[in-house]
């Protein structure tokens, strides 16, 4: 393949050159230009396969993967009686492609091509972190936890498994990567006789290709992660045809997008709970565990349809009016067929619906003022999911009757579980809009004040659900000076307040509201009780609410450009955000971020360019995190 | 408990003409960074009574009378540490002649140094490049 390609550009190139040099000799005076560039590209030492994930410069060049690598490049560009043709591009490997060109005929029809390709390399996760297991050494093959006791030394060490929390890799030696192609292609026609109107059709073609690492939990739900290779090959493609009309002051824009996402990747599945001897595990299971194996680390295909109309009229010299309208649909292809365990809803596709309209009205009211009003309105309605899952029920006699803990777990009968199908509406569903406006106020030659207001108004339909406020209110202020001392120094400085009421937050997130602990008692001896599982010990615990978004911004800038001599120019900016939550219980959750650099450029002579820079960066987080310690 | 991160980055660049038809380059960029996490620690609490988790293991590990104890998670922070350094560097050179040849030089560095490597093992690395082509302007 790496030959064909190869041989293919050669000829491309040669082709090119041979023509244009052909065309020129008939021809007096160039009317084409163009470079041929041909070499090599050697690494000294390759990149190991433990070092897949390896940064530096390295993370999205195959190039490091091979000591040696072709370097095959050109353009050409001609242009002659209204016809003009650019081809520029370069080899480098398989994985390191990119090409671009342009054919243009008398300006009525322009030809625009991209093509480009990398190789992304990605990590493996050796899951070094989940090794919180204590098994005696017989179990070979499961690590230990390195700050464990010596498992052989005490009495007893088969019984001593409570915390077992493990893992599995079962492709430990392979590496990762992903190789991602894109090929964009436009054409615009510029209708002669219709001056106004012009008409285009846009394709991108975009490509996934290679391995990557996907998880799974096993028998053992979250306390046992199993991860595998995983063969990626997913395609993308959109189709997206334009119309543009310009007539006098108006001017209006409309376009559709349709987009085909499939995928050919490796489909992926595990036994779950595989351990002879241990079935009493399987009326634990939610999923329908009789047909063995399982699916994981599924991608559904989808599709989405979106069109998009612009409008634009200058009233006159200091008015203009903008608005666009977006209605767009994605579609989730997968579940319109026979059932899909994980797919979830199944016999009707998954639809997402969004309406976006936006407006702006910017005024010039006279040479020292200016100002904008916009707005913005968005709504989503994602379809709710459907989920069967396995519920297990009380055996006759429990709770508090003479069911064993024995009993009970061994009873796998069809008749202690059933299959409950539950529908969970989306996160998704809601409405939001902005207002705002913004005001320039040029106070004298070189120095504008900027003053911006936004209100902004999400709510949320099922916010009960999944325990988050209904609704989101944010106010935003904005106070900027831009001052042009002289014409060697300039300052820019920028103030930011938000004020966000009900932020986002998860309700029933993490333990008491006081910070305290929520001790477990333990569960009660003797007797099976399927409702004495987590949620009454462990998630009906849960009930402070906790989030990572703030209810207070402060952000303020600052900016220079000084140029103290012809030959030397300076810039310094820094950078400070403060922001909180105290609308969250126990401890407020806090940033506070720095970030500040200065830079220069020497020019001391004509041919000597010298330029430095020194960048600082501080971002801190202060969280209260309540972690639940399970016990088997 | 407090997360913080933390990266100075400093560069440089250089471009010299030696001649009109002969040009150098070289580029530096240096990194270092580091992240982690503070005052996270877990009072002492251990389950009492139960048979498995009380286990009296100190004589085989005096610092663990207890076999599980909430306290022997303090230390766990350290997982989240970051501390790295990175270099490239890059230097060329470009020479053309007057019948439209030209040749053109590149050396490339790319240095990771990973002190703190946890869950994906350690990402250091040193790769070096060099490329070399010749061109022809028409």
């Amino acid at each position: 393949m790496r030959k064909i390609t190869v041989c293919m550009l050669t000829a491309i190139f040669a082709l090119a050159i041979a023509g244009a040099t052909a065309v020129c000799a008939e021809e007096d005076g160039k009317w084409y230009s163009g470079e041929l560039k041909v070499g090599a590209t050697v690494v000294p030492e390759k990149l190991s396969g433990d070092e897949s994930g390896a940064k530096g410069g390295t993370e999205y060049n195959s190039l490091f993967n091979k000591r040696w690598t072709t370097y095959l490049g050109g353009n050409l560009d001609a242009m002659k009686d209204g016809f003009a043709f650019s081809f520029d591009g370069l080899y480098r490997d398989v994985d390191e492609q990119d090409y671009s060109g342009l054919v243009s005929l008398k300006r009525v029809i322009n030809f625009k091509t991209d093509y480009s390709r990398f190789y992304h390399r990605l990590d493996h996760d050796y899951m070094e972190n989940l090794n919180a297991h204590v098994f005696p050494p017989a179990s070979t093959g499961w690590k230990n936890w390195g700050s464990s006791p010596d498992l052989a030394d005490i009495p007893g060490g088969k019984t001593v498994g409570s915390a077992n929390v493990y893992n599995t890799d079962l492709d430990p030696d392979n590496f990762y990567g992903i190789a991602r192609a894109e090929w964009k292609n436009k054409v615009d026609f510029n209708i002669p006789m219709l001056p106004g109107l012009k008409l285009s059709f846009n394709h991108r073609f975009e490509e996934r290709k290679g391995d990557k690492q996907v998880m799974t939990n096993s028998k053992c739900l979250a306390c046992h992660v199993v991860s595998n290779t995983q063969n990626i090959h997913e395609t993308t493609n959109d189709y997206a045809p334009k119309a543009s009309l310009r007539i006098g002051t108006l001017a209006m824009e409309f376009s559709y997008l349709h987009r085909e996402f499939e995928t050919r990747n490796e489909d992926m599945s595990l036994v779950y709970n595989g351990i002879k001897g241990k079935e009493l595990f399987l009326n634990r299971l939610q999923y329908d565990n009789t047909t063995g194996e399982l699916p994981y680390s599924r991608t559904p295909d989808s599709s989405k349809d979106s069109f998009k109309g612009k409008f634009r009229w200058d009233i006159n010299a200091h008015n203009t009016f903008t608005a666009n309208y977006i209605y767009s649909q994605s579609t989730n292809n997968s579940v319109d067929g026979a059932y899909d365990i994980l797919m979830g809803k199944y016999g009707d596709e998954i639809n997402l619906d969004s309406n976006i309209f936006n407006a702006k009205f910017h005024s010039r009211i006279n040479r020292a003022f200016s100002f904008n009003l916009f707005g913005r309105y968005q709504d989503l309605d994602n379809d709710a999911v459907d989920i069967e899952k396995n519920v297990r029920t009380n055996p006759a006699g429990a709770p508090g009757g003479a069911v064993t803990l024995s009993e009970g777990y061994i009873n796998n009968s069809g008749s202690s579980y059933f299959e409950e199908e539950e529908s969970r509406p989306s996160g998704y569903d809601g409405n939001a809009y902005i207002i705002g406006t913004d005001l320039t106020w040029r106070v004298m030659r070189g120095l504008k004040v900027k003053f911006g207001y936004e209100f902004e108004r999400e709510k949320r339909d099922n916010y009960e659900h999944h325990h988050v406020p209904e609704s989101t209110k944010e106010h935003k202020f904005n106070l900027a000076t831009d001052w042009r001392i002289n014409h060697n120094l300039k300052f820019d400085f920028d103030y930011k307040f938000e004020y966000i009421d009900d932020p986002y937050v998860l309700k029933d997130a993490e333990c008491t509201p006081d910070g305290a602990y929520g001790v477990y008692s333990g569960l009660p001896a003797g007797l099976y009780d399927v409702d004495r599982a987590y949620a009454p010990a462990i998630y009906d615990e849960r009930t402070a609410a906790r989030s990572n978004l703030p209810d207070q911004v402060h952000e303020i800038q600052l900016k220079s450009h000084w140029h103290p001599l012809h030959i030397l120019s300076t810039n310094f900016h820094v950078k400070y955000r403060y922001a909180k939550n105290g609308d969250v219980d126990g401890r407020d959750w806090k940033q506070n971020m720095v970030m500040a650099g200065l830079g220069g450029i020497l020019t001391p002579m004509k041919n000597l360019v010298l330029s430095a820079g020194y960048t600082y960066m501080y971002d801190k987080y202060d969280s209260q995190y309540c972690i639940a310690l399970y016990d088997g | 408990m407090d997360y913080r991160t933390e990266a100075h980055t400093i560069n440089a660049n250089a471009e010299y003409a030696l001649l009109p038809n002969w040009s150098i380059s070289t580029n530096l960029a240096f990194t270092l960074g580091h992240g982690n996490i503070t005052d996270l620690s877990y009072d002492s609490m251990y389950p009492t009574g139960d048979a498995k988790l009380d286990l009296d293991v100190s004589a085989v590990n005096p610092d663990m009378p207890h076999l599980y104890d909430v306290a022997y998670l303090n230390g766990m922070d350290k997982y989240s540490d970051l501390d790295y350094r990175e270099v490239d560097f890059t230097v060329g050179t470009s020479y053309r002649m007057d019948n439209g040849i030209g040749l053109n030089l590149n050396y490339y560095l790319y240095y990771f140094d990973d002190d703190d490597p946890y869950v994906y093992g350690d990402q250091g690395s040193t790769t070096q490049m060099l490329m070399g082509y010749v061109s022809y302007r028409f």
